[in-house]
């Protein structure tokens, strides 16, 4: 963006979830926005810039979707502050695009009359105006720009339809500068405390929005046959279920199946340009630092970027398709009986591929003590991380036999059994926290579903953009920290101007220091070496394992650290340590992304000594019992 | 089935808000898929209105009931728009059957 943020004038897009709100953003401003935070929420920013006529130039902020501004959801209340001139970083729009879906017209408008109230230059834009009239609706916009004295244009945003009569009022906006500054008239909504009223208020706006489009001669469309038919199948008693577990087995498939010839590829070429390095540089600390530190450390979590990818992207697909609300209602009949909210369904999904994009996608669950529910049991979902170490001590101590027939062996059944333990402790936590800590009553629930759609390539890949982004970002940066931190306890103290052995290393003190603790389970010190480096990703044991056995290439395929920790670990312990890595806390970007969301180190404390206690216990348990 | 308790309104047959009780109130939950009917009250207290009130679910509004999960949430279409209930709320919305509905 070469106009500095400020000077050009602000337009704010709002309207209903489903309107196509986001489907226009991205059409008026394509790859020029940026996605933040409002500061001290978890409510996302979009703000892009749209390139006008003449090199004029304006902002233009997409404000979530919502159905009124009564504050009573965080997306609300963002929504009422930033039209008010409110939101820090934001000031007041200087228009709005108040953006609806003509199919529904009667019940998207009831946000006019708030909208209008605030007397700023208004765009009421008619979307899906082409559905409409394909399902034999209709209206008179003359008559409505008239009633509601806006201009009013019919759009139909994924085909680009009409866009040229909104950048029109954007231009004309463009034109009058930016700060045409005016009092805000606050929006009047009733606040909370005076219910009954609040029914009338509805009833009366109801009623007018009514007489309007009455007079605009609005015919609503038929039934959408495409939706219909789709939802019988989707919808249905028994189907419905069935469906959704095939789709979650697909899911599944993509991100394990599919993403493993991506990720092998990653890793050949990390593993590549660090020898490539490595050749070029003489050997001194910095080349350990630069090649067993970083690239190490780092290349750790690059390689799961085609696994986040691929579950975006399905993601991604299964939101615009307007598949997703279906799926969260089929979850919510199961999960709100727990203590989890149908909304929830979603982030916890993305949690089988990795923690951290996970809770930040926490933030759709309306509740905040459901949302923190949420956010507080993700770890518990068998991220990818677990999996090598799940590898490597399976491929060790299970030895393969048919347990079903040829259907799964004893090592299948192991690993199934790991993911079930991971899922159980979810749902059993978030029991508790709804009976103890987040006691409460549940928030009535009412989700919308959305006709379906085809989605566009073009949104799905801005937004699939935008998440790598932000993933690479957030969990890149602490691991990167975190792996130069365990190098450094790798190198010192000093024994003749090199690295000490790996065990007189302060990793190496710290593993015997530990060692008590641990030996309960079977642990000694050198898995104890192992666990506090797992603290910054899991995977990064089988790495250190590899190290202390002094083992080459070490991975979960190697068959000599396999020998080794066979001689080192009986079967009981070797199980615990399973269990331990199902339950532990041994993410450092999590516990980070975990703090930023709860705003504090309460939850990511308590997080962290809860698993670590389950974890400790579990793994007691397994070494004792077997 | 774990009926949450306090999830839900004291009794469901409470005296209505104009003090009139009323035993053989229909609701949403009793309504067979594909039946059309008009919501008379709501049987909430005020603050968990507002998500039903802003989409539209008014007294005087036509619902219609298109599926039900196995244990027994509904989803009704309501002028145009497709919602999804949990099956307290149901039970919580009082509805009467039009002319135009089978008895």
């Amino acid at each position: 963006m070469s106009t500095l943020p400020g000077t050009a004038p602000l337009v704010a897009l709002i309207g209903p979830p489903n309107s196509g709100k986001s489907t226009l953003f991205n059409q008026l401003t394509g790859l020029r926005q940026k996605v933040a935070n409002y500061p001290g929420v978890t409510v996302e920013k979009h703000v892009g810039r749209v390139m006008l006529d003449g090199d004029r130039e304006l902002d233009l902020v997409d404000l979530p979707g919502v159905n009124g501004f009564s504050a009573r959801t965080l997306d609300e209340k963002v929504t009422r502050d930033v039209l008010e001139g409110r939101a820090p970083g934001l000031r007041q729009p200087d228009a709005l695009v108040l953006i609806v879906d003509s199919t529904r017209l009667e019940s998207q408008l009831m946000l006019v009359e708030p909208i209008l109230e605030l007397e700023l230059p208004t765009l009421l834009v008619l979307n899906m105006s082409d559905e409409l009239e394909r399902r034999g609706g209709r209206v008179e916009d003359e008559i409505l720009a008239d009633a509601f004295g806006v201009e009013v244009v019919r759009t139909n945003a994924r085909a680009g339809r009409g866009l040229e009569r909104v950048r029109a009022f954007l231009d004309a906006m463009a034109r009058r500068g930016p700060g045409a500054a005016r009092e805000a008239a606050s929006i009047r909504n009733l606040s909370r405390a005076v219910p009954l009223p609040m029914l009338d208020t509805f009833t009366q706006r109801r009623a007018r929005v009514r007489e309007v489009i009455g007079r605009a001669e609005y015919r609503a469309p038929g039934p959408s046959t495409f939706t219909e038919k789709l939802d019988r199948v989707f919808l249905h008693r028994i189907g419905g279920p069935l469906v959704f577990l095939a789709v979650v087995v697909l899911v599944f498939q993509a991100i394990f199946a599919w993403a493993t010839p991506l990720m092998d590829g990653v890793e050949l070429l990390v593993a590549g340009s660090g020898e490539w390095l490595a050749a070029r540089m003489s050997d001194t600390w910095f080349r350990s630092l630069l090649i067993d530190g970083v690239f190490a450390g780092v290349g750790s979590v690059v390689v799961f970027l085609p696994q986040i990818l691929i579950l975006f992207l399905f993601l991604g697909i299964l939101e615009d398709s307007g598949y997703m609300a279906r799926a969260a209602v089929i979850a919510d009949r199961l999960m709100y009986r727990v203590g989890l909210q149908g909304r929830a369904f979603l982030p916890l999904l993305s949690g089988y591929a990795c923690a951290v994009p996970a809770i930040l996608a926490a933030r759709t669950v309306e509740d905040e003590r459901d949302r923190l529910a949420t956010i507080f049991v993700l770890p518990f979902m068998t991220c990818s991380a677990r999996l090598p170490v799940y590898a490597l001590l399976i491929a060790a101590f299970i030895p393969e036999r048919p347990l079903l027939g040829p259907l799964m062996g004893t090592r299948a059944a192991t690993l199934l059994g790991l993911y079930a333990l991971g899922a159980a402790a979810a749902i059993g936590t978030a029991f508790l926290l709804k009976r103890t800590l987040l006691r409460g009553k549940s928030t009535s629930f009412v989700m919308e579903l959305p006709p379906y759609r085809v989605p566009t390539l073009k949104s799905i890949g801005i937004r699939l953009w935008d998440r790598s982004r932000i993933f690479l970002r957030r969990a890149g940066r602490i691991i990167f920290a975190v792996a130069i931190v365990i190098w450094a306890l790798t190198q010192f103290p000093r024994v003749d101007g090199g690295p000490p052995p790996i065990e007189s290393s302060v990793l190496g003190q710290v593993g015997h220091a530990i060692e008590p603790a641990i030996a309960p389970l079977g642990f000694d010190w050198r898995v104890g070496m192992g666990l506090v480096t797992s603290l910054a990703a899991r995977e990064v044991i089988v790495g250190t394992l590899g190290t202390i056995y002094g083992v080459e290439d070490a991975s979960e395929t190697s068959l000599s650290l396999q020998d080794n920790l066979q001689a080192n670990l009986t079967l009981g312990a070797a199980v615990g340590l399973l269990v331990f890595f199902a339950f532990a806390l041994q993410c450092m970007s999590t516990i980070a992304v975990v703090r930023r969301e709860t705003a504090g180190w309460k939850w990511p404390a308590i997080q962290f000594s809860y698993m670590l206690l389950l974890a400790y216990v579990g793994a007691w348990t397994a070494n004792l019992l077997i | 089935m774990n009926l949450n308790r306090r999830d839900m309104p004291a009794t469901r047959r409470r005296a209505a808000p104009d003090g009139a009780n009323r035993p053989d109130d229909l609701r949403l939950s009793d309504i067979p898929l594909g039946e059309t009917v008009e919501l008379v009250h709501f049987d909430l207290p005020g603050h968990e209105l507002e998500p039903l009130l802003e989409r539209g679910v008014l007294p005087g509004c036509m619902m219609c009931p298109i599926a039900r999960s196995p244990f027994g949430d509904p989803i009704v279409e309501v002028e145009g728009t497709r919602l999804a209930l949990r099956r307290e709320m149901a039970g919580c919305l009082c509805v009467r059957r039009g002319a135009t509905a089978a008895a």
